[in-house]
């Protein structure tokens, strides 16, 4: 049991390491106080002008979209309070001053509850229960577990002298539970990533929802700030949207419209 | 033969016997007979003739004779009855059909012949003649009243039917009534109502018994009435019902009496109807009543206008209600009570509906009109409800018109602020590029069939056959060779030999050869593949050698063994090389 007990915490020990990798050690702190003072000194647009200089270095924490929505909420842009809430909302699911604040905005702009969210699958709500694993982290350590799973077959097939081994069985074992685990948590976190990616804000005060990619299409309904929307494609300055629990679809100006995960898959 | 046995075939005969007696039974001998009789010949408007058909010689009947159609007569009832009687040997069948006829006519009736189809055969009445008289008074009328005592001399059964109004208008309520005449006491009747087509039935009829002395004779007076409302204008038909009693001995026989045909001409409602008017008949009153006075803005008030009197009150129209400024209106139920009182159909509806007001203030209901149609007095008559004044109070919930509510707002919201920024964390998440996305990734995910791979190459090439004694025969041939050209000193020839062979047989067979006997030696180049002659050369040559090293002398040939072993030693490179 000593094996599996090591095995285990040197699972354990290459997750946080491959976390502590991942995680930017030269953070630029003091931008993020300053922002944080702006904020403070009710200098909301700076404030929000610094955290989004942050998060263009290539900033994704959950604290700085937070901060960056209530620096929207100010300024009375609820739909990019939202926008950011809901990005935060992804990295930190479990945090209830970004739930408290997520439902806030929501009332405000006449949607309360999640009556307009869209529904997430159990896969990722499944991941979103251990948020402090990302997708990287989840893929490397299921990788390890694989590796390591695939060492001690082969060392007990070809080693006769281990092949009654109870040790290297042992630590096969925790590697399968291990690959299993953290294999569930990737795909979820993959699944919830989709999702999100999928799912955008409307951030213009309005914008006209239209039948086709046209400014002379037939107008079918109009969307104010902070509308959630599932985003179907985007095309040459146009991007197809359906409305959440509907078969509503139609066509906004991509500036119009911002998804909560912006880079490329 | 026991006794058993013989009552048994006792019974079989007399069985057989019996069978074959009714097998020949007169029955199937006599002829068919068909005879048509009446009751009467002269007779009045009011009497009931009876025409009987006779039918004799046959089993059974099939198809049934059906009621001839005689001019001057009408058909009133059926009846059917049937004999069978086994006497002096022979069986005897008999079945009567009665039809039973009123005169419509006075004067000569002509029954004309009945044709019966028996067997395939056809089978012709005589005709007959009656003579109708008006001595006995009036006729029966078919849509008259109850039948005149001396119009049921001789019946015990009678049915009757008739509407109380043969030109209505449509929608105006009409009675069907339909009555029985029975003088068997035991006898109840069973209805076959027609469909009513045309009419609108709300399926309710009373049924009334009463008892009649006629002509000194009792009857039992059974009458139904059923109210209709007819649906169209024009002319419509009733069909007869048939009344149907069973009679005979156990009730084998059903007698029917069908009433006749009623025809109406229903009327269309005249023009001139007024504005208000939705389609209704009958004579009703109204009243409206509002379930509020004062209502907050966006709660609904219910209107109800109710309609009372005589008439179809299932299918009453709702009025035309007025439009109300300001008010949002949605229809709602209109429930309805009805019953029947005195023959007439008699009840209320309520029809409502549901106004939302959309502005605030004082508002004017405007008073309701509901017209319809009095059949009795072949008018319209137009009713008008009284108005409404409803007041609407602005909305509660608006702080606008509640002052208060603004500071209440102002709490919420100051209790509903957002929680504070987070205070800078300790490291902050970089956006990373997804592994997933790497080929390099996926690619580890790989190494372990590298792993297996290599583990099979390696297995393989541990359990490869011992092939290798192939590998160097020039360095074992010439290992040997050179053993004999440098013999040791103070060695034999034939210890050079020995050393020299068992040498090269060493790396050959890869294991020591000095232990092994020469059969075990020649036993282990056979599986090598070497030649049973040189195999046995071999062991003829290590014999010798061995003779020759045992016995420390020097045989004839000793110097020759050196050439033999060079020979066996290519001969053996040779084979096994193979």
């Amino acid at each position: 049991m000593r094996t599996g007990t090591l095995l285990t915490l040197v699972v354990l020990a290459s997750f946080v390491l491959v976390e502590l990798v991942a995680a930017n050690d030269s953070i630029d702190v003091e931008a993020f106080r300053n922002a944080n003072l702006l904020y403070e000194s009710g200098n909301y647009e700076e404030a929000a002008r610094s955290y989004e200089h942050l998060s263009r270095l290539g900033y994704q924490d959950a604290t700085l979209y937070y901060n960056l929505g209530n620096s929207y909420y100010q300024m009375d842009d609820m739909g990019r309070a939202l926008l950011n809430y809901l990005r935060a909302k992804r990295l930190a699911p479990l945090d209830e001053d970004i739930e408290v604040n997520l439902s806030l905005v929501r009332e405000g702009v006449g949607t309360p509850g999640s009556s307009q969210e869209r529904p997430i699958s159990v896969l990722a709500q499944f991941a979103g229960w251990v948020p402090w694993v990302s997708l990287n982290g989840a893929v490397l350590v299921a990788l390890l577990c694989w590796l390591v799973i695939w060492a001690a077959a082969l060392t007990l097939i070809w080693n006769r002298r281990v092949r009654h081994s109870l040790a290297l069985r042992r630590i096969a074992v925790v590697a399968g539970f291990g690959l299993l685990l953290f294999g569930f948590l990737a795909v979820g976190n993959q699944v919830s990533r989709n999702h999100w990616a999928e799912t955008g804000v409307i951030i213009a005060r309005s914008t006209d929802v239209l039948e086709a990619p046209n400014s002379r299409a037939r107008t079918e309904v109009n969307l104010d700030a902070g509308r959630e929307v599932g985003v179907i494609e985007t095309r040459a300055g146009w991007t197809k949207i359906r409305l959440p629990r509907t078969e509503l679809e139609g066509w906004v100006l991509s500036s119009d419209v911002e998804r909560v995960i912006q880079e490329e898959l | 033969m026991s006794s058993v046995n013989k009552v048994s075939l006792s019974i079989a005969v007399a069985v057989a016997l019996l069978m074959a007696g009714l097998a020949t039974s007169p029955v199937h001998a006599q002829t068919p007979s068909v005879t048509a009789s009446v009751d009467r010949t002269d007779l009045t408007l009011t009497d009931v003739l009876s025409l009987t058909l006779r039918i004799e010689g046959v089993a059974n009947v099939h198809p049934l004779p059906q009621a001839p159609v005689i001019s001057g007569l009408i058909l009133v009832g059926t009846e059917r009855r049937s004999h069978q009687t086994f006497a002096q040997g022979s069986l005897s069948a008999q079945f009567e059909f009665i039809f039973k006829y009123q005169p419509l006519r006075t004067g000569s009736i002509n029954i004309d012949p009945i044709n019966v189809i028996l067997d395939n055969t056809v089978h012709i009445t005589d005709p007959i003649t009656v003579n109708v008289t008006g001595a006995s008074g009036a006729a029966q009328s078919p849509t008259g009243g109850p039948p005149q005592p001396t119009s049921l001399v001789g019946q015990d059964f009678f049915a009757e039917s008739e509407v109380d109004n043969e030109t209505p208008y449509i929608g105006q309520q009409i009675t069907y009534t339909l009555r029985f005449y029975s003088a068997n006491a035991f006898s109840r009747p069973i209805y076959d109502a027609p469909d009513f087509a045309g009419f609108w039935n709300p399926g309710r009829s009373n049924e009334e018994e009463s008892l009649a002395n006629v002509a000194g004779r009792s009857y039992r007076v059974t009458e139904a009435n059923t109210i209709l409302f007819p649906t169209l204008s024009g002319a419509l038909k009733i069909e007869p019902t048939n009344v149907s009693v069973r009679g005979g001995l156990l009730g084998s026989s059903v007698n029917q009496y069908p009433t006749r045909q009623i025809d109406l001409n229903v009327r269309p409602l005249p023009t001139g109807e007024p504005d208000s008017f939705t389609g209704a008949v009958g004579r009703y009153s109204i009243s409206a009543d509002v379930d509020f006075s004062t209502v907050d803005l966006g709660d609904p008030i219910t209107l109800t206008l109710t309609v009372s009197g005589e008439g179809n009150m299932e299918s009453l129209p709702a009025p035309e209600w007025p439009e109300v400024p300001g008010w949002r209106a949605f229809d709602n139920d209109a429930p309805y009570q009805m019953s029947i009182v005195d023959g007439k159909v008699q009840g209320s509806r309520n029809f409502t509906r549901v106004f939302i007001p959309s502005t605030s203030g004082s508002h004017e209901f405007p008073a309701v009109e509901y017209s319809y149609f009095d059949p009795e007095d072949e008018e319209y008559v137009t009713l008008t409800s009284r108005s409404f004044r409803v007041e609407v109070l602005p909305d509660p919930s608006s702080p606008a018109t509640n002052p208060l509510l603004i500071s209440e707002e102002t709490e919420d919201a100051e209790a509903q602020a957002i929680r504070y920024i987070k205070p800078v964390p300790g490291s902050i998440g970089r956006r990373t590029s997804l592994l997933t996305t790497s080929s390099i990734f996926w690619m580890l995910w790989l190494t372990p069939l590298a792993g297996i791979l290599i583990l099979a190459v390696f297995m393989a090439y541990r359990k490869r056959p011992p092939a290798a004694v192939t590998v160097e025969p020039n360095a074992a041939t010439a290992a040997a060779l050179a053993r004999l050209s440098t013999a040791e000193p103070g060695a034999s020839v034939a210890d050079t030999a020995s050393m020299a062979l068992h040498g090269y047989l060493d790396i050959r067979l890869q294991r020591a050869t000095s232990g092994m006997s020469p059969t075990e030696i020649a036993e282990s180049l056979s599986q090598l593949g070497a030649s049973s002659s040189a195999r046995a050369a071999l062991v003829d040559l290590m014999g010798r050698i061995a003779e020759m090293r045992f016995s420390r002398r020097e045989v004839d040939g000793s110097d020759e063994v050196a050439h033999e072993v060079q020979a066996i030693v290519r001969t053996l490179d040779r084979e096994l090389s193979e």
